[in-house]
């Protein structure tokens, strides 16, 4: 009987020094473990398998330079499969289960909304990298893409000037789902803002994966009889090949009547016929072709990736603006780890916001308030090697508006984590700071 | 006019039509002096200088000499593609994706062309030389150069060889409605074989002339534009007889006002006709699409009662096999790619015919008369292709270029253009149905097939190799469906899922035609066609932001309710089966 107390009381020491002495190591030299939260399968494995590759790539890169805080980084990498209730469980894997210190996925509204509550919950960090509709930010996410203000917006503004060729008709045409929805919703408001008749507005929507375009097609060539039209598209995915087709079929050329696509980049055009996108436009915060030096090493990096790693397409790869996106999210929780010292996900949250970073693309900065990236806008033209040409840029960095003041709900919403605002969607800051006497 | 009068009014125009041609070609070198040969290769090299003003006075020479040398140098600036090599050289890298090479650590190589003279640059070996992106020097372009480019490349567009970019410099020039282009496009159009650019042209001069100062300029411009159709001036029109705040119309004159009411009358009436044409080829193309999707179903489910959920994937396989024929010919046959399309039909064919036979042998033959096991055993086998679709071709959709002779379209009336891959596709279902008909109607084969779906036991007493026969109908079907997927793969993309978007389509036609009735295929085929196409214009003409989305959903509405009340489909088999 003494021996058993004595035996269990000595284990219980031992199991005691071990956890503490497994405390103090968890501090030095265990790697620092990151979740990668994209489809590998399924739907949307087609767009974000280049996600994980080039998150891959950075954290390769960060390691390669001595990892952070002397630590290496290890990614674990998770197949949420294009599922949605699936993305919220591997997301509470990860942050549960792997203890990771940062996640970095998501591509469509319905995944990071299914996430949302996951993170909130558990208290952790989403860099989320690709375009969308706004209206949403939340304490636990961190926005590298665009927001309608940043993409959709200056779009219109370009095809409204003298530029973009003082444009006065406008249809906009999507796929029907809430991106589209909401991004139309919000530029029938700036359009009629700025000018444009009610009548020279046309909105349609069609399903996912419709593939016959010829009454829509028909519709906008009587709508771009005597000149000064534009279709603005929303379209995703698969529809945008039988679109551009019949467009072009038609008779139809990107002179008479501009197509600007926002879900239209490198990647999709690598397995699309482009002849019959050529002279069209898309916008964008970066492209492949942006001619400057940190770029021209990040894209042959990433095609030397591909190939080395035996990826498909090797070195015909290409990158684009979500890519580039992930990329500026890996390196800014990089810089703000080290600024804070630790990987204390409250501490790090403090840290990411105001970092600077020399992006592929250029200088971009994280907002001080709104947990959204600055970025600069560039409307690009499709040439026939699937490539960009830049042929208008915003002057300077452009500030997210993630609530858009065009839409009536939430234009008195106002997105700021610092004190004493403190909330994403509150008109009144949660904390009185008392009048200065 | 009598027939002798018109041949000599016919032999008159073309005589005219020469001596104008050859007027405006005196009249282009007029425009240049003979030393041109320098000034234009001046003018392209200094496209290429640092100095932007050398850049504009270069664009602005270029305009006045109105040489067609030049639009391939300046379009490249445009699109920036105009490099400056090492020498000094000015050169144009092309931009299609074939041609360029990429080397395992990311460098990029490409075929040069020189600027001036559109030849390739070539190596010592005196084959195109292949140079490395990242020696050139792009020629950078600014905003407002591009401006600047623009007119100059749609005055010189007018005598470019693709009769689409003509038909849009024309119509370009009537929207800026600048006077200086009345003799350009006079003179192009004296010199234009092809009939709907000359319309165009002739269209862009009537809207510059209907902002002329003299009434009679203008009421000859309204009446022209009523004989042509000219549906571009229609705003134009309107908003010179929109009743301003005060009541009045900007036109002044009464006669020029009651001109442009009457063309504007006559040109919306023929654009209701042309809908009305549009609408008709648009129902016949979809109609010609589910068609053909559904005919392979039709012989495999309706003749054979196999429930094949694996139908989808024999669309993907023959899409595939066009792909793979088009791989093959870009690596090995260049020249002559627009053939491919050729050799991909029977290619499709073969291909799915073959995996439709072995799909049979294997595991089919096991399960006739058993549609829930066939059915969960296809659905098995379809998502096994589609992995091995993704696991060899990778998971992304697959970059088909349609041949020459298939892009693009046919004007047929002013504003209405129908595509030639539609055009095609409608007379490749037609065929495929006659030759279907001729097979199982009018040969020895098409009639022991038929003899096995009726009675199989009597059939095999009387000596038909029931098994055989078997395998062949299956095979046939499966052949069409990767037909009608070599055909799809021209009119939108081709990924592993093409299948999936399908299979649904072609359920519903061979459903509501009636289970074993090929006629009722084509029946219910057009009968959804139609009634989504006009729904589609209907609902889209009141409620335009659900046109499609509303419109599918009525097809299916009606179709539930049409099956509630006929469940065998258009055509139900009259009387017994023999085994039901």
């Amino acid at each position: 009987m003494r021996c058993v107390k004595v035996t269990g009381a000595v284990l219980a020491l031992a199991m005691l020094a071990l956890s503490g002495v497994a405390q103090a190591q968890d501090d030095k030299k265990e790697p620092i473990k990151v979740g990668i939260l994209h489809s590998l399968s399924g739907t949307m494995a087609i767009s974000e398998v280049s996600l994980r590759d080039v998150t891959l790539m950075a954290i390769e890169e960060i390691n390669a330079a001595g990892g952070v805080l002397g630590r290496k980084v290890e990614a674990v990498i998770v197949d949420p499969a294009s599922n949605w209730p699936l993305f919220a469980e591997k997301a509470k894997q990860l942050l549960v289960q792997d203890k990771v210190s940062v996640v970095f996925g998501c591509w469509t509204s319905v995944s990071r909304k299914s996430v949302l509550p996951v993170f909130e919950k558990e208290n952790g960090i989403l860099f989320y990298p690709v375009q969308y509709e706004g209206e949403e930010c939340s304490r636990s996410v961190f926005y590298t893409g665009a927001a309608v203000n940043q993409q959709a917006g200056p779009a219109v503004d370009y095809l409204l000037s003298k530029e973009g060729g003082a444009k006065k008709k406008f249809y906009l045409l999507g796929t029907d789902y809430v991106y589209p929805r909401t991004t139309n919703k919000i530029l029938r408001a700036q359009l009629l803002a700025n000018g444009v008749k009610e009548s020279d507005i046309m909105e349609e929507y069609t399903p996912f994966g419709h593939q016959d375009y010829q009454t829509i097609v028909r519709k906008i060539k009587e709508f771009a009889a005597g000149g000064g039209a534009a279709v603005v598209s929303t379209i995703n995915g698969d529809s945008n090949v039988p679109f551009y087709k019949e467009f072009a079929n038609q008779g139809l050329t990107s002179e008479k009547c501009p197509v600007v696509a926002f879900s239209v980049a490198e990647d999709e055009l690598r397995g699309m016929d482009t002849s019959a996108l050529v002279g069209h436009l898309a916008a964008w915060n970066y492209f492949q072709s942006i001619d400057a030096p940190q770029n021209k090493v990040f894209v042959k990096n990433f095609k030397a990736y591909c190939e080395k790693n035996g990826l498909p397409g090797g070195a015909k790869r290409v990158t684009d603006d979500p890519m580039e996106a992930a990329y500026i999210g890996v390196n800014i929780w990089r810089q703000a780890v080290e600024q804070a010292g630790s990987t204390n996900v409250d501490a790090v949250r403090q840290a990411i916001a105001g970092q600077y970073f020399l992006a592929p693309g250029g200088w971009v900065q994280m907002d001080e308030k709104n947990h959204h990236l600055k970025k600069p806008v560039i409307i690009g033209e499709i040439l026939a090697d699937g490539q960009f040409q830049e042929v208008w840029r915003t002057k300077g960095l452009v500030r997210a508006e993630p609530w858009s003041k065009f839409v009536t709900d939430s234009k008195n919403k106002v997105a700021d984590w610092t004190f004493p605002h403190l909330s994403g969607n509150d008109p009144q800051p949660k904390f009185k700071v008392p009048a200065r006497p | 006019m009598t027939l002798r009068g018109a041949a000599i009014a016919e032999s008159w125009a073309w005589v005219m039509g020469h001596v104008a041609q050859y007027l405006l070609a005196v009249w282009m070198l007029a425009q240049s002096p003979p030393a041109a040969g320098d000034e234009l290769s001046k003018a392209v090299t200094d496209l290429g200088s640092r100095d932007r003003k050398v850049q504009e006075a270069a664009i602005e020479t270029l305009g006045r000499l109105r040489d067609a040398r030049a639009l391939p140098p300046l379009t490249a600036l445009r699109q920036g593609v105009l490099y400056l090599t090492g020498e000094g050289t000015l050169v144009i890298v092309p931009t299609e994706k074939e041609k360029k090479v990429f080397l395992k650590d990311g460098t990029e190589l490409a075929p040069l062309t020189e600027a001036l003279t559109s030849l390739p640059v070539l190596g010592p070996d005196g084959k195109p030389k292949l140079v490395d992106l990242s020696t050139l020097k792009r020629v950078v372009a600014t905003n407002a150069l591009k401006q600047k480019i623009a007119p100059v490349l749609s005055s010189l567009s007018l005598a470019s060889p693709d009769p689409d970019a003509r038909k849009s410099a024309a119509g370009k020039m009537g929207e800026d409605r600048l006077p200086e282009s009345i003799p350009l496009l006079e003179a192009a159009m004296a010199a234009e074989k092809d009939r709907w650019v000359r319309m165009a042209m002739d269209e862009a001069i009537q809207m510059i002339r209907l902002a002329d100062a003299n009434p009679a300029s203008r009421k000859g411009a309204a009446d022209r534009l009523r004989e042509i159709q000219g549906s571009n001036a229609v705003p134009q029109l309107k908003s010179m007889i929109a009743p301003g705040p005060d009541g009045g119309i900007p036109e002044k004159d009464a006669g020029v006002a009651a001109a442009v009411r009457a063309a504007i009358r006559e040109i919306e009436s023929h654009q209701n006709l042309t809908r009305t044409v549009s609408t008709t080829f648009e129902l016949l193309s979809l109609s010609s699409i589910l068609m053909m999707i559904a005919l392979g179903l039709a012989i495999t489910f309706g003749v054979m009662g196999v429930i094949n959920m694996a139908h989808g994937e024999m669309l993907m396989i023959g899409a595939y096999s066009a792909y793979a024929v088009q791989t093959l010919f870009q690596s090995f046959l260049p020249g002559h790619y627009d053939w491919y399309f050729v050799l991909a039909i029977p290619v499709s064919f073969a291909t799915a015919a073959g995996t439709g036979l072995v799909l049979e042998r294997t595991l089919l033959q096991r399960l006739y008369g058993r549609p829930l096991e066939s059915m969960l055993a296809t659905w098995g086998i379809s998502l096994m292709l589609q992995q091995l679709v993704r696991s060899v071709f990778g998971a992304a959709n697959v970059d088909i270029k349609s041949p020459g002779f298939l892009t693009g379209g046919l004007q047929v009336m002013a504003g209405l253009t129908l595509s030639y891959n539609r055009i095609f596709i409608l007379g490749f279902s037609l065929l495929c149905l006659l030759a279907l008909y001729l097979i199982l109607w009018r040969s020895r084969l098409g009639l022991r097939i038929r003899a096995v779906t009726q009675n199989r036991a009597m059939s095999s007493c009387l000596g038909v190799a029931t098994g055989r026969i078997d395998a062949l109908t299956f095979a046939m079907g499966a052949g069409v469906a990767g037909l009608a997927g070599c055909a799809l793969s021209q009119l939108g993309t081709v990924g592993p899922g093409l299948g999936q978007t399908y299979i649904v389509d072609a359920f519903l036609v061979v459903v509501l035609g009636g289970v074993g009735k090929l006629l009722g295929t084509v029946a219910a085929a057009f009968g959804i066609g139609g009634v989504n196409k006009i729904l589609e214009a209907m609902i889209g003409g009141a409620l335009p932001k659900w046109g499609p989305i509303l419109s599918k959903v009525a097809v299916l509405v009606l179709l539930i309710l049409f099956l509630q009340k006929k469940p065998s489909g258009f055509f139900a088999i009259k009387g017994r089966h023999a085994d039901a």
